[in-house]
């Protein structure tokens, strides 16, 4: 069972690590990073955006191991690692200075990844609560929704707020909304599962994967508020929350593969 | 021991067989690492396996409630309609009956 003490060890490690984040970005932002570029469009901070979701995609392959491909969590992983795999080849191929074009299709490289993504990641979620599907009640689907729709406001009000001379193209206010969006699909799963397993040592998982999915929603939701004011740059603070998210979709994985380890065999 | 004894015990021993598949078929349907883990805690807190179960029900449910939190009523609801598919012996309806209990 899980002890007291291994709860607040990853509490305390979770911490460390969030506020590490911030550190590294106070840091980048003080010594001026812009000058010191590691290789071409990629800064000392970005790092970040490469050993996070490797962290995850690490977990999530030691939990498809553990699963193995008998039941409907051993999908779930898969999927789950998937879209993480997506997600990082996503920030590997991002571009501070793109310029979308359909003329130009690599132009959309690292968002097709991104998008692509999210049904991979909604599978997870799906295939995780199928065994559960009897006690998901219309009322916590409508509580997770309207949730989901509330994180949504922000989104939905710089839309409207924003002039059409505000914003390089159309293309690009198509995407930098419908992230916010399909982030909110993605948490309403998210909310239901930790309604679910309220109470229960599974729930960390889910209490981890809600709060990375907010994380995520508020960064694309200030990504485009920054981008709209064209005041988005390397380093940017609001990447912070961009890290974070990944940091709590890797203690989610991490605290269910600890609470699912292969026990040792009883030698006595 | 006599012929309607060696009936009885039997009778238990199905029901005891039927109380396990059950409660593994209804842990496999989300993965082995859960069933593994609902047998050792078993195992390390109450030293009992599934199918002491019918006897000690209340440690079958706190264990699938300290992993599960309020999902174990699903769980519940798999082992359930499973078991009611045999005949309802009343050991059965007693073990259903502390399940459900809260």
């Amino acid at each position: 069972m899980k002890t007291r003490y291994e709860t607040l060890e990853n509490k305390n490690a979770l911490i460390y690590s969030l506020i590490g984040v911030v550190i590294i970005f106070i840091i980048g932002n003080i010594l001026n990073q812009d000058e010191y570029e590691i290789i071409e469009d990629v800064y000392p901070t970005d790092l970040l955006f490469i050993i996070t979701p490797i962290a995850v995609i690490i977990l999530g392959v030691a939990l498809i191991f553990r699963y193995g491909i008998r039941g409907n969590h051993s999908v779930a992983w898969i999927l789950f690692t998937l879209a993480f795999s997506f997600w990082f080849i996503a920030e590997s191929t991002f571009d501070y200075e793109v310029e979308y074009s359909f003329e130009n299709i690599s132009s959309f490289t690292a968002d097709i990844f991104w998008i692509l993504g999210y049904p991979l990641f909604f599978g997870f979620t799906i295939f995780y609560l199928k065994p559960r599907r009897k006690i998901i009640t219309k009322k916590i689907i409508i509580y997770s929704s309207t949730v989901s729709l509330i994180l949504l406001i922000p989104t939905i009000y710089v839309t409207l707020d924003t002039d059409e001379d505000e914003v390089p193209n159309n293309i690009e206010m198509f995407l930098f909304v419908m992230y916010p969006i399909l982030n909110a699909i993605i948490l309403v799963p998210a909310i239901i599962a930790t309604i679910l397993f309220f109470k229960g040592q599974v729930n960390l998982l889910w209490t981890m994967i809600m709060f990375g999915t907010i994380f995520l929603l508020m960064a694309d939701t200030s990504y485009l508020i920054f981008i709209v004011e064209d005041d988005y740059y390397p380093g940017h603070p609001l990447d912070i929350l961009y890290i974070w998210s990944y940091i709590f979709y890797a203690f989610g994985a991490y605290s269910h593969l600890k609470l699912y380890k292969k026990k040792e065999p009883n030698l006595s | 021991m006599g012929k309607s004894e060696i009936y009885m015990l039997n009778d238990k021993e199905m029901m005891e067989e039927l109380i396990t598949l059950s409660v593994e078929h209804a842990l496999l349907k989300m993965g082995n690492p859960e069933l593994e883990l609902v047998k050792s805690r078993l195992e390390k807190e109450y030293n009992c396996e599934i199918s002491d179960c019918l006897r000690y029900p209340e440690y079958l449910k706190k264990t699938l409630e300290d992993i599960f939190g309020n999902a174990y009523q699903d769980i519940l609801k798999s082992i359930d309609e499973r078991l009611k598919k045999s005949s309802m012996d009343a050991p059965l309806e007693q073990f259903l009956k502390v399940m459900d209990g809260s």
